[in-house]
C-alpha cells in the first residue's frame, strides 16, 4: 500500500497480466524419483506484482501405464528467482514443500487422475522477475507414470 | 493605498473600536500560525495607542475603564476590513514622551502619552496551563448529577477515599493492606486501589450514603473493574450494597461460567438469588469491565443489568430481570467495595433516579477513554471540556486520523498529540479569540488542488532567500505511539539517502486508535515529508503597496495554503504557508509567509487534467545530445509512458531539464524499451544527456494520506 507522500506511479495498483504456458506432450515411461522436468520444460517468467503474492497453479494428467504394484506420482510447480527458467533460488517447491502445489496420484497400474493445484506464494519482490516451471517424479515403485497435458499457471495477487 | 486599521477590544460586554486616529505606531503587525522553525506560536498583536489620558493603563483609578480592563482583555486587529489576528491583551505599558506636560492654564500640551498594547493568541494561555486533565472516567461522571460518587482515584497517602458529590461522606478504607493508586485500572481511568494479599473476601471498604429526601423510587449504580491478573481463587465478588429494606445487591464478575452476575440476598440474609449471563468472549480474566445497573423500589421491581468490556462496541446483551412478586428492594443505604488481589476497581457512582441514564455512550466512551475517536473530534472535545465553546474547525472533524486512548496528560499535550496524529494545522482563528483547526483533508481538498501561483520577481518582494541546508531533513524516521509500538521508515538510496549522507534521525509521536496498521504507513508518511530534496524558502513577502492587486488574497491567505513560485529557478517551487505576519501603517502593508518546502501538497486526483501517474525506473537508453529530439527510454516491468494520442503532450523531466513529450510508441523488448519525440528545454535548462541518466515526470504527483 502507498503511503502518503509517495509518487503516484503508473503500476500502483495494477496487476501484471497473468501467464501460463501448456504442453500436450506424452512424457512416458517415468520411474525416477526426481524432480525432473522432462522435456519439452513446462515454465513461464513472470513479474511479481507490488503485493508480492502470485498464485502459482500446476496441472496435468498422470497415469500409471507400466509394471506392476502401485505408483505414488507427483507433478509440482517450481518457483525460483530470476528470469531463467529452471534456475535462480527456489522460493516455493511444490515437489517437497508440505503444503506445495501438486498434483498427486497413488494408485494400480492403468489407474490415473487428471488435476490441478495451487498455492498462493508470498515475499515475492515487486518488480522482480520469477520463474516457475512444472517437476514430476515417482517415488518408491517399480511401475512407470506417463505425465502428459502439462501446465503451469502464475496468477498476480492483489 | 491607504490602509483602514481598526483594534477592538472588548470590555463591558461588548467590542469598543480603538479607531486609526488613536493608533500612534507607524506600524501595527499581526502574526499567527507556526513560527519560521516550525514550532507552534500564539497569534500576536504589536501596537501603540495614543492616549494623553492614560486611559489605556488598567492600573490608572481615574480612567473610565478601570477595572473594565486589563490582562486577558479579547483584541482584534482589522485591516481594511479583514481580521489579521486575535487574542488577548498580555501587556499594556503606559508611556510618554521624556518631554510631556499636560495642558495647564494659559499652555497647551506639550509632547505626548501612549500605552503599549501586546495582545497574544488564546493558545499561549493554553499551552502554559501544566495541570494534567482528569480522566475522562472522572469527568464524565461528574459531569452530570449523581447520588454519591468515589473515583477511587485518591493519593497513596490518601486517609479516607473522597466522595465528589459535595456534602457527602468520604468512604474509609477498612482493611489493612488496600493500596491507593496502585493499579493501572481501565484506559479511562487513573490509577486505582489494588489489594496486598489475599484474603477470603478480597480487600472492601465502604460507606454510609447521605439519603436525598424524598428517598429514590428509581436508582442506578455504576463501577469500573480491572479484573486482568486478579486472584479469583477465593471470590469474585466486586461490589456489594445494603438497602433500606434489608436487601444485599452484589455484583460478581467470575473467572468460571458464571459470568457477569447480580445477586440479591433477601432480608432474612440466607437465599441469594442470582441473575446474570455467562461472559461468552468478555472474559474479566483479560479485560476491564464497566458495570451499570438499575433498579425500581416497589413491589413491581426490576433490574436491568449491563456490562460493557474495554473497547467493545457497544453494551453487551441486555438482561433486564423481573423477580419475585413482593420484594421490595428498597433503596441503597451503605455499600463496600471490593478488591481482589491482583485486580484494580473504582468509580463507584450512585445515581438518584432514572436520570441521567447510565446506559448511554458518555460513560462508555470515557471508560474506553474515547479509544477510536477521530483527533478532530477530541480536538474539539478537549477545548470544550476546558471551557472554550467557539472552536473554528474547517473540514468534517469526523475525517480524521482516528486517535487511539486519551491517556492522561495536560491540555496542551493532548492538543498538540490531536494535530500531530493528524497532521493537521493547529493555529487561531483570525477575527475571533478561538484556537482554530484545519483538517488535513481540508487542505488536500481546498489548499492544495489549487495553490496560489506568484510570478518572480513580479509577485515577491525581498527577501526572497533560497537555502540548502540540512533543517527539517531526516533520512530515518521513527513513529513511536504514545506509550506503546514502534515503526521506522529510512531512505537507503538516492542523494539524500542513507548510505549517501549518514543517517539523519527523527522522532514523531502519535496515538492512533490502531498502531500495527497505522504506524508503518505514517513512518513512511513522516519520511517523505522529512525527505524533500533542494533548497528551503524560509519567507515569501508580499508587498501589498507595490502589488496592490494580491493585497486581498495575501489577507485571506490562511495558514496551511500552498504557494507555487514560477520564475525563481527553472522549476516551479511549492512551498507550504506556516505563518504569516503582516506589518501595517496607513500607507503601506507588507505580508510575509513563513514557508517550508512541500512538494508532496501537489497531490493526484484521479482523472484530473493536470495529474498524471509517473513512471518507475525510466532511463536513458541512449546518450542524447544538448538537441537532440528523439529519445530512446528504457522503463522497469510493468511500466510504460502513455502513447495515447489524446494523452499529448506532457511534460517529462531528465537532470533538470524539462522536455515536452509530443510522441512516444509502445514498448517493446525486454527493457520496456519507448522512443519518445520531444520537445527540448521547455523550462529553460539546456544539456546533453548520458546512458542511464533518469527520467520522470517533470511534476509528479503525489499520495494524500
Amino acid at each position: 500500500m502507498p503511503a502518503g507522500g509517495d509518487i503516484i506511479y503508473a503500476s500502483d495498483g495494477t496487476l501484471p497480466a497473468a501467464v501460463q504456458v501448456a504442453d500436450g506432450t506424452n512424457l512416458t515411461g517415468i520411474n525416477v524419483a526426481g524432480p525432473i522436468t522432462g522435456s519439452p520444460v513446462v515454465g513461464v517468467v513472470f513479474t511479481a506484482p507490488p503485493s508480492g503474492r502470485v498464485r502459482a497453479a500446476v496441472t496435468g494428467t498422470l497415469a500409471a501405464t507400466a509394471g506392476t504394484g502401485q505408483i505414488n506420482g507427483l507433478l509440482a510447480v517450481q518457483v525460483r528467482t530470476g528470469a531463467v527458467i529452471g534456475a535462480g533460488t527456489l522460493v516455493h517447491d511444490g515437489f517437497a514443500a508440505d503444503p506445495g502445489a501438486r498434483v498427486v496420484f497413488i494408485g494400480p497400474i492403468n489407474g490415473g487422475v487428471c488435476g490441478s493445484a495451487a498455492m498462493m506464494v508470498s515475499g515475492l519482490t515487486p518488480g522482480a522477475q520469477y520463474n516457475a516451471q512444472t517437476v514430476h517424479g515417482v517415488l518408491g515403485t517399480s511401475a512407470a507414470m506417463t505425465v502428459y497435458n502439462r501446465a503451469v499457471t502464475v496468477d498476480p495477487l492483489p | 493605498m491607504k490602509h483602514v486599521i481598526t483594534l477592538s477590544l472588548w470590555w463591558a460586554g461588548a467590542w469598543h473600536v480603538i479607531d486609526q486616529a488613536t493608533i500612534m505606531s507607524d506600524t501595527v503587525s499581526a502574526t499567527r500560525g507556526y513560527a519560521p522553525d516550525g514550532n507552534p506560536r500564539p497569534a500576536s498583536i504589536t501596537c501603540r495607542i495614543h492616549d494623553d489620558a492614560w486611559r489605556f493603563d488598567p492600573d490608572n483609578e481615574a480612567s473610565d475603564l478601570f477595572g473594565l480592563i486589563g490582562p486577558r482583555t479579547p483584541a482584534v486587529l482589522v485591516v481594511d476590513g479583514t481580521a489579521d489576528a486575535a487574542g488577548e491583551v498580555s501587556a499594556w505599558s503606559p508611556g510618554q514622551s521624556i518631554d510631556y506636560r499636560p495642558a495647564a492654564a494659559g499652555t497647551g500640551q506639550r509632547g505626548w502619552r501612549w500605552v503599549d498594547l501586546v495582545v497574544s493568541g488564546v493558545t499561549r494561555r493554553i499551552g502554559s496551563w501544566p495541570l494534567r486533565l482528569e480522566a475522562p472516567m472522572r469527568r464524565a461522571n461528574l459531569g452530570t448529577a449523581s447520588w454519591a460518587y468515589y473515583p477511587c482515584e485518591d493519593e497513596p497517602g490518601a486517609s479516607v477515599i473522597a466522595d465528589l458529590v459535595p456534602g457527602n461522606k468520604p468512604a474509609s478504607p477498612v482493611t489493612t493492606g488496600l493500596k491507593l493508586a496502585a493499579h493501572a485500572g481501565p484506559l479511562g481511568s487513573d490509577l486505582l486501589p489494588e489489594a496486598a494479599k489475599v484474603i477470603p473476601d478480597g480487600l472492601k471498604w465502604g460507606a454510609p450514603l447521605v439519603i436525598p429526601q424524598p428517598p429514590p423510587t428509581v436508582w442506578q449504580v455504576s463501577v469500573a473493574i480491572n479484573g486482568v491478573g486478579a486472584d479469583y481463587s477465593s471470590s469474585s465478588r466486586w461490589w456489594r450494597i445494603y438497602t433500606s429494606t434489608g436487601y444485599m445487591v452484589t455484583l460478581y464478575a467470575n473467572n468460571a461460567s458464571g459470568g457477569y452476575q447480580v445477586g440479591i440476598t433477601e432480608p432474612e440474609g440466607v437465599t441469594e438469588y442470582l441473575w446474570g449471563q455467562p461472559f461468552g468472549t468478555d472474559n474479566p480474566m483479560t479485560t476491564s469491565v464497566l458495570f451499570v445497573a438499575r433498579f425500581t423500589v416497589g413491589a413491581t421491581t426490576m433490574g436491568r443489568f449491563r456490562w460493557a468490556t474495554q473497547g467493545a462496541a457497544g453494551w453487551a446483551t441486555p438482561a433486564d430481570y423481573p423477580w419475585p412478586a413482593g420484594w421490595n428492594i428498597g433503596y441503597p443505604v451503605r455499600w463496600e467495595g471490593h478488591v481482589l488481589p491482583g485486580g484494580g476497581a473504582g468509580h463507584y457512582r450512585f445515581v438518584a433516579g432514572s436520570t441521567p441514564d447510565l446506559v448511554d455512550d458518555t460513560l462508555r466512551l470515557a471508560f474506553d477513554a474515547y479509544g477510536g475517536e477521530p483527533a478532530g473530534v477530541r480536538f474539539t472535545r478537549l477545548l470544550n471540556q476546558a471551557g472554550f465553546t467557539d472552536v473554528g474547525f474547517q473540514c468534517d472533524p469526523a475525517l480524521t486520523q482516528l486517535m487511539g486512548p486519551q491517556l492522561a496528560d495536560s491540555l496542551p499535550e493532548l492538543l498538540k498529540e490531536c494535530a500531530v496524529t493528524d497532521d493537521a494545522v493547529s493555529t487561531e482563528l483570525r477575527g475571533q479569540v478561538a484556537p482554530f483547526y484545519r483538517t488535513r483533508t481540508y487542505l488536500y481538498e481546498n489548499e492544495y488542488l489549487s495553490p496560489w501561483v506568484l510570478q518572480y520577481p513580479r509577485d515577491i518582494s525581498p527577501p526572497f532567500d533560497k537555502i540548502t541546508d540540512d533543517i527539517e531533513f531526516s533520512n530515518v524516521v521513527r513513529v513511536k505511539q504514545r506509550g506503546g509500538s514502534e515503526a521506522f521508515a529510512q531512505q537507503t538510496t538516492g542523494p539524500y539517502g542513507t548510505a549517501e549522507v549518514g543517517e539523519e534521525q527523527a522522532d514523531v509521536e502519535v496515538n492512533v486508535s490502531q498502531p500495527a496498521t497505522d504506524l508503518p504507513t505514517l513512518a513512511r508518511y513522516w519520511l517523505n515529508r522529512r525527505m524533500v530534496p533542494g533548497a528551503r524558502y524560509p519567507q515569501v513577502t508580499i508587498d501589498c503597496e507595490r502589488n496592490p492587486e494580491l493585497a486581498t488574497r495575501a489577507a485571506q491567505t490562511e495558514v496551511g495554503a500552498l504557494l507555487q513560485i514560477v520564475g525563481f529557478r527553472p522549476t516551479p517551487v511549492l512551498l507550504r504557508v506556516i505563518g504569516v505576519t503582516a506589518v501595517t501603517g496607513t500607507h503601506r502593508r507588507k505580508v510575509t509567509f513563513a514557508t517550508q518546502p512541500f512538494p508532496m501538497g501537489r497531490i493526484g486526483r484521479y482523472d484530473g487534467a493536470a495529474y498524471r501517474y509517473d513512471v518507475r525506473g525510466c532511463t536513458l537508453a541512449a546518450a542524447v545530445t544538448a538537441a537532440a529530439t528523439t529519445w530512446q527510454l528504457d522503463t522497469a516491468p510493468l511500466e510504460s509512458w502513455t502513447t495515447k494520442p489524446a494523452s499529448f503532450p506532457y511534460v517529462i523531466a531528465c537532470e533538470g531539464e524539462w522536455l515536452r513529450v509530443t510522441g512516444m510508441t509502445a514498448p517493446s523488448g525486454a527493457t520496456n524499451r519507448q522512443v519518445a519525440t520531444v520537445v527540448r528545454s521547455v523550462n529553460g535548462v539546456t544539456k546533453a544527456h548520458g546512458v542511464g541518466a533518469a527520467v520522470s515526470l517533470a511534476e509528479p504527483t503525489y499520495y494524500a494520506r
